[in-house]
C-alpha cells in the first residue's frame, strides 16, 4: 500500500491559507451584484487547479442543505461536500480538501467509509470539518428535532465522532452501545490509515469550547467573537490542552 | 489543536478601488434580506445584541457571511495577514466574490510578499 504524504495542514508554513465555502452559491458575499460567484463544477476545478499551483494549503466548503431566501436565495445552491471533495482531489496534486459533514444527519457508518475511501482516492489529502448544525430549517427539512440545549448537540456530536474514529482504527467488528448511537458486529474496512486526519469544526459558542477541543485538531471560531484574537485563542489553546489535544 | 480564522478579501491597486468595491457589492447592491434571514437563523438579533454590534455585525455578513475584512492593496492585506499570524491563529481562509476571478491577483500581489514577511512565508512541498 501506498504510504499517504503529509498532510499540507501540518506543514511549516506558519500561517496556513485555504479557501472558504467555493461550493455554495455566491460563496460568502450576501450580494445581488451578477459577478457573484457562480459554484458550477466548472469553476470550482478552475479555481482548485490554481489554488493547489499557487502553494495554497486547503480548500474548505460549507455543507448547507436549505438556503437563505432573499433576492438571490443566498447559499440555496450547494454542491454537496464529499462528493465535491472527490472531485476536487481528483483534480489536485498537494491541496488538502476538507468534507464538511453535519452529524445529525449523517451516520457514522457511513462517514466512516465515505472518508477512507476519500483517503484512498486522494492519497491522504482529505479532512473532515464536524458540524453539529444550527440551522432550524434543515433540520425540519430532515425531520429531526434540533436539540434546544446546547450541551446536548454537542454531546451527540463528540459521541458521533468518537464512533468514526473507532471505525477508522478497528478491523475487527465490535458493538457500539452509546447515548445517541447503538449498532452490533460493526466495522468499516477500509480503514484510516494515517492517524493525525486533520479534522476541523466551527465553535458557536465560547463555552462550546471544552467538548470541541476533545475532538478537533482544528477550530474555527466566528471572527465576530475573536474581537480580542490574542486572548481567545490563548484560551482555546490552554482548554485544548486540559483535555490533552496538545 | 490550533485555532483557525476565516476573512473576505477585496484586494486591488488601491485602497480607494477596494473601498469601492466593497461598496457596491456588500451595500448598495447586498442581498439584505437574506443577511437578516441569516443572522437571525444565527441568533444575531435585538434581543442578544446591541444596535451598534448589530449595524456592525450586518456589514460583516453582507461582505462575506461575517468574516475579518481583508480590504486593500497588496501591501495593506500582506500587514493584516501578518498581524493575524502574530495573534497567534494558525490560519485563515479566504473568500472572494468570484473566486476563480479575483485570486490570480491576490496569487501574484500578496503572495510573493511572503520572502520579506516570515509570518506568511510559504514551503513549497
Amino acid at each position: 500500500m501506498i504510504t499517504p504524504r503529509p498532510s499540507p495542514m501540518f506543514n511549516d508554513n506558519k500561517l496556513k491559507l485555504g479557501i472558504f465555502s467555493a461550493n455554495c452559491s455566491s460563496g460568502m458575499a450576501v450580494t445581488k451584484v451578477s459577478e457573484r460567484w457562480d459554484n458550477s463544477w466548472a469553476n470550482n476545478i478552475d479555481l482548485v487547479r490554481q489554488c493547489d499551483d499557487a502553494g495554497l494549503e486547503f480548500m474548505l466548503p460549507i455543507a448547507r442543505w436549505i438556503g437563505y431566501g432573499g433576492d438571490t436565495d443566498f447559499h440555496g445552491n450547494v454542491l454537496e461536500t464529499v462528493t465535491w471533495a472527490a472531485g476536487l482531489a481528483a483534480h489536485s496534486k498537494r491541496i488538502q480538501v476538507f468534507a464538511t459533514v453535519h452529524t445529525a444527519f449523517n451516520h457514522p457508518i457511513v462517514t466512516a467509509k465515505q472518508l477512507a475511501t476519500l483517503d484512498q482516492l486522494s492519497n491522504g489529502r482529505l479532512g473532515l470539518n464536524v458540524v453539529a448544525g444550527w440551522n432550524k430549517p434543515e433540520y425540519d427539512a430532515f425531520g429531526v428535532d434540533l436539540p434546544s440545549n446546547h450541551s446536548d448537540r454537542y454531546a451527540m456530536a463528540q459521541e458521533w465522532f468518537d464512533y468514526v474514529q473507532k471505525l477508522w482504527r478497528e478491523d475487527k467488528p465490535f458493538d457500539w452501545q452509546g447515548d445517541f448511537y447503538q449498532g452490533k458486529g460493526v466495522y468499516s474496512c477500509p480503514t484510516q490509515r494515517r492517524t493525525t486526519c486533520p479534522c476541523l469544526t466551527l465553535q458557536r459558542r465560547r463555552k462550546d469550547a471544552h467538548s470541541l477541543c476533545v475532538m478537533q485538531t482544528f477550530c474555527l471560531p466566528p471572527s465576530l467573537i475573536l474581537t480580542r484574537p490574542q486572548k481567545q485563542s490563548r484560551t482555546l489553546l490552554s482548554r485544548a490542552k486540559a483535555v490533552g489535544r496538545m | 489543536m490550533k485555532v483557525l480564522t476565516f476573512s473576505t478579501v477585496v484586494c486591488r491597486p488601491t485602497q480607494a478601488e477596494a473601498d469601492d468595491y466593497l461598496d457596491y457589492y456588500a451595500n448598495q447592491h447586498a442581498d439584505w434580506e437574506a443577511v437578516d434571514n441569516l443572522m437571525t437563523l444565527q441568533g444575531l438579533h435585538a434581543q442578544s445584541f446591541t444596535k451598534e454590534a448589530l449595524a456592525a455585525f450586518r456589514d460583516r455578513f453582507a461582505a462575506g457571511h461575517g468574516g475579518f475584512p481583508l480590504v486593500g492593496t497588496p501591501d495593506h492585506i500582506a500587514d493584516q495577514l501578518e498581524k493575524m499570524s502574530a495573534t497567534g491563529v494558525a490560519g485563515t481562509t479566504l473568500a472572494f466574490v468570484d473566486y476563480a476571478k479575483e485570486f490570480p491577483y491576490f496569487r501574484q500581489e500578496v503572495l510573493p510578499a511572503r520572502g520579506k514577511r516570515t509570518a506568511y512565508a510559504r514551503v513549497t512541498y
